[in-house]
C-alpha cells in the first residue's frame, strides 16, 4: 500500500526555498553596489577640506556602478558630494560615532572617488568636510580608521591617486578587516584595487570604469581591474603620442587579495569575479596583487615593491 | 588682584592650545591649495602647445587633420560567424537572443552588443565569449577566455617567456586577422623606436612579517600586454605623422595563448562635415580658451602640462563618428617623479593629485560642442 504523505503549505515553501538556494550556483547572488564619489570639493575657507575640483569624477566612475546595474546588482547608494566625510568610511570600533555599517561596509561592493595622498606607510582620501576632527580618510598600514569587510563588504575599488603605491602593499590589508569583529565573525574583504601613483580624470576614461564591471563578470576582477584601468600614454610628448620614445607617464592599476596562504590570495586574484564570489578569507597573513611590471606613474616611481 | 595674576597663564596657554590645534590641522588636513594665477596658467598653456606645431595659423594643418587616411570600418570587414569559427572552433558558440534584436523598443538604433559564448558566465567553469557591437559602426568587439577555477600552486606559475616583439606581432595578427581592425589605422612602429606597445603583467605575493612588515616578495610575470591605440594618418607634422583617432585595442596573452582581446570605440568615422579648415583655431584662441577652462573648472596646483594633438569623435550619426581635430590637454597637480619620502611631504602639503585630461576642439564650429558636457556651448 502506497502511504501518500501531505506536506503542509508552509512545510512546502520550506522545501522549495531550500531546493532553490541548493538549485543556484554559487557565487551568482546580485551584488549590493555603492559608490562614493567627490568631484566638487570645498574649499578650507567655505569649511570643508580643499582639494580642487574635478567635476567629471562622479560621472566617471557612475558608469561602473551603472553597468553594475545592468548585470542585475542591486544599485544601493550612490553618494555624490554631498555631506561626505570619514564617517560613512570609518569603524565603530575606532570612534563610536563611525557608520560604515550603513555606508560602505554595508555594500557588497563599492568605489570610493576622491583625492589621495601617501601618507607614509598607507594611503589618505580627502573627504569634502571635516568629521571629528578629521578631514582625511586614512587607510591601511598603521592607520585605523578604515576597517571594512567586518560586516558586509567584499569588494572597494579606490578611484584615487596612491591607493595602492608599491611601498604601501604589506598594510592594505590592514584595512580589510578589523582586528575586533573580524576574529570571532570570520568576516573580511576580499579585494582592493587601486592605483600606484597617480591617476586621471577625463571622459576618456569613462569607458575604462564601465568595462572593468562589465568585465569583471567574465573573467577575474583582478585582471579586468589591471587590463581596463592601465594607460600608457599620459602626460606624454607632442611628438610622442604613442610612447615609443619612452617620454609618457603611465596609469598604473594594482588589485590586491588577502588569504591565509599565498596559494589562497593567488587563487582568489586569479578567480574571484563579481559573479563566483568566494567565502570571506580566514585570515589576511599572505597577500597577493597584479601589477603592471615597471609601471612608471606621475608622482611616483616606477612600480617596484 | 586674580585677574592680575592669572593673565599672563591663561594668555600663554591659550597660546599653547592655539598651536596645538593648528598642528593637529596641519598634520590631517592641508591648507588651501595655491591655484597658479591667470598669468601663470597662461604661461603653462603656453609652453605645453608647441610652436612649431600650433601656431597663429592653423588653417593648413586643419586641413591635413579633415583627410586622415581610413581603412575599411569593421562594419564592413568583421564577419562575426567567421571571428566565431576561429575562436570557439568546431563546437561553435551559443549566441544570446538579443542579437536579432537590432533597435531599441523606441525604435533607435541599439548600442549594446550581442554575445556568443561557451560555457556559463557565472560559477567556476570555464568560459569564452565573444562580445561585438550589434551595430559594428561603433567599433566594439571583445574576446575574453577564462579558465575553469583551481588551486593555484605560486611554485608551478608559469612565467611568460615569449618576447615583447613577439607579443606585437601576435596581437597585431590577431587584431587584423580575426577581428579585422584596418591596418591603416594601426601606428607602425619607427625604426627609431625605443619601445613596443607591450607591458609585462606579473602576479606578486608575500607574507607578513609583522603588522606592517612582510617578507620580500615574490613575483612571477605571467602574461604579456599589448597596447594599439588607433592611429590615423594625417602628415600634420614631420615629427608628427600620425596622430591618435578614436578607440583603442588590447590584447593579453601567455605562451598558451590569447587570453583577452579587446577593441573599444574603434567607430566607424568620416570627417565632420561642419568643421572646414578655414574655422581653425589661432594659437592664441586656443591658449585663452583652455587657460580660462581649467582656470574655472579646476582648482588647484598645476605642475606641468602637455598636449596630444588628435582626432576626436563629437557626434554620430546612425553610428558613425564625425571627426573633429582636438588638442588633449594632461593637467598634471603634482611633480612627475617623487620619493617616498616627497610623497610624504605632498600629503602634508597639498590636497589635490589627481591629474586631468580634457580635449579642445582645434575648429570653430558653427554649433560648437563642448565634450566635456551633455549640453552645447551657447
Amino acid at each position: 500500500m502506497t502511504r501518500k504523505i501531505k506536506l503542509s503549505h508552509c512545510r512546502r515553501r520550506v522545501l522549495l526555498a531550500l531546493l532553490l538556494a541548493l538549485a543556484a550556483p554559487a557565487g551568482v547572488l546580485a551584488m549590493e553596489v555603492k559608490v562614493f564619489a567627490i568631484g566638487d570639493f570645498v574649499p578650507s575657507g567655505s569649511g570643508g577640506c580643499g582639494g580642487g575640483d574635478r567635476s567629471h569624477w562622479p560621472t566617471m566612475v557612475d558608469k561602473w556602478y551603472d553597468k553594475m546595474g545592468s548585470k542585475g546588482h542591486t544599485k544601493d547608494g550612490q553618494y555624490t558630494n554631498g555631506n561626505m566625510t570619514i564617517r560613512r568610511f570609518c569603524d565603530p570600533d575606532w570612534n563610536s560615532g563611525c557608520r560604515d555599517y550603513n555606508y560602505i561596509d554595508e555594500a557588497d561592493a563599492a568605489m570610493i572617488a576622491t583625492h589621495g595622498s601617501d601618507s607614509g606607510d598607507h594611503w589618505q582620501g580627502t573627504m569634502r568636510f571635516r568629521w571629528s576632527g578629521h578631514c582625511a580618510l586614512d587607510a591601511g598600514g598603521s592607520a585605523d580608521d578604515m576597517w571594512v569587510g567586518d560586516w558586509d563588504l567584499e569588494f572597494i575599488h579606490v578611484s584615487s591617486c596612491y591607493s595602492a603605491d608599491d611601498d604601501n602593499l604589506p598594510g592594505i590589508r590592514e584595512a580589510m578587516y578589523d582586528p575586533y569583529d573580524s576574529p570571532p565573525t570570520g568576516r573580511r574583504a576580499h579585494q582592493w584595487d587601486g592605483f600606484h601613483g597617480i591617476m586621471w580624470i577625463g571622459s576618456s576614461f569613462d569607458s575604462d570604469y564601465r568595462e572593468f564591471a562589465n568585465d569583471a563578470h567574465s573573467v577575474a576582477m583582478a585582471r579586468s581591474w589591471v587590463s581596463n584601468m592601465y594607460d600608457g600614454t599620459v602626460d606624454c610628448a607632442w611628438y610622442d603620442p604613442w610612447n615609443v620614445f619612452g617620454t609618457c607617464q603611465e596609469q598604473c592599476p594594482v588589485a590586491y587579495t588577502i588569504g591565509t596562504t599565498a596559494s589562497d590570495a593567488l587563487t582568489r586574484l586569479y578567480y574571484e569575479r563579481y559573479n563566483n564570489v568566494y567565502s570571506d578569507p580566514t585570515d589576511r597573513d599572505w597577500y597577493a596583487y597584479r601589477y603592471i611590471v615597471n609601471c612608471d606613474s606621475v608622482g611616483e616611481t616606477a612600480f617596484n615593491p | 588682584m586674580l585677574n592680575h595674576y592669572f593673565k599672563p597663564w591663561i594668555a600663554a596657554l591659550a597660546a599653547l592650545l592655539l598651536a596645538i590645534s593648528f598642528g593637529s590641522q596641519a598634520s590631517d588636513r592641508p591648507t588651501e591649495d595655491p591655484s597658479p594665477s591667470a598669468d601663470d596658467l597662461r604661461k603653462l598653456v603656453e609652453a605645453a602647445l608647441p610652436q612649431e606645431l600650433i601656431t597663429e595659423d592653423n588653417t593648413k594643418l586643419v586641413a591635413q587633420l579633415l583627410n586622415p587616411k581610413l581603412g575599411i570600418p569593421l562594419s564592413r570587414s568583421f564577419n562575426p560567424y567567421r571571428a566565431i569559427r576561429t575562436l570557439f572552433g568546431r563546437g561553435g558558440a551559443s549566441l544570446s537572443p538579443e542579437c536579432r534584436k537590432l533597435t531599441t523598443p523606441t525604435g533607435d538604433m541599439a548600442t549594446d552588443e550581442c554575445i556568443a559564448s561557451k560555457g556559463l558566465e557565472s560559477g567556476k567553469g570555464a568560459y569564452k565569449v565573444l562580445r561585438y557591437s550589434k551595430h559594428l559602426a561603433l567599433g566594439n568587439v571583445a574576446f575574453l577566455n577564462r579558465e575553469a577555477d583551481r588551486v593555484i600552486d605560486p611554485a608551478a606559475l608559469p612565467p611568460v617567456k615569449m618576447t615583447d616583439r613577439e607579443a606585437y606581432e601576435k596581437a597585431v595578427d590577431f587584431l587584423k586577422g580575426t577581428f579585422r581592425v584596418p591596418g591603416e589605422e594601426i601606428f607602425p612602429i619607427p625604426a627609431e623606436a625605443k619601445m613596443l606597445p607591450v607591458r609585462t603583467i606579473a602576479l606578486g605575493w608575500a607574507s607578513a612579517g609583522g603588522p606592517l612588515k612582510a617578507a620580500a616578495p615574490s613575483s612571477v610575470p605571467v602574461e604579456k600586454m599589448v597596447l594599439i591605440p588607433r592611429g590615423l594618418f594625417v602628415q600634420a607634422h614631420e615629427r608628427l605623422q600620425w596622430v591618435p583617432g578614436p578607440g583603442k585595442a588590447m590584447v593579453v596573452m601567455d605562451d598558451r595563448g590569447v587570453k583577452e582581446a579587446i577593441v573599444q570605440g574603434w567607430q566607424e568615422v568620416r570627417p565632420h562635415p561642419k568643421a572646414h579648415a578655414e574655422n581653425a583655431k589661432t594659437r592664441s584662441e586656443l591658449v585663452s580658451e583652455i587657460a580660462e577652462d581649467i582656470a574655472s573648472d579646476l582648482q588647484g596646483p598645476v605642475q606641468a602640462m602637455n598636449m596630444r594633438l588628435m582626432l576626436t569623435v563629437v557626434a554620430s550619426e546612425n553610428g558613425v563618428g564625425l571627426l573633429l581635430p582636438a588638442v588633449q590637454m594632461a593637467v598634471l597637480p603634482v611633480p612627475r617623479d617623487l620619493t617616498e619620502d616627497e610623497q610624504v611631504e605632498l600629503s602634508q602639503m597639498q590636497t589635490t593629485t589627481a591629474g586631468m585630461v580634457r580635449e579642445y576642439p582645434l575648429v570653430r564650429m558653427f554649433e560648437e560642442f563642448d565634450q566635456n558636457d551633455d549640453e552645447p556651448l551657447k
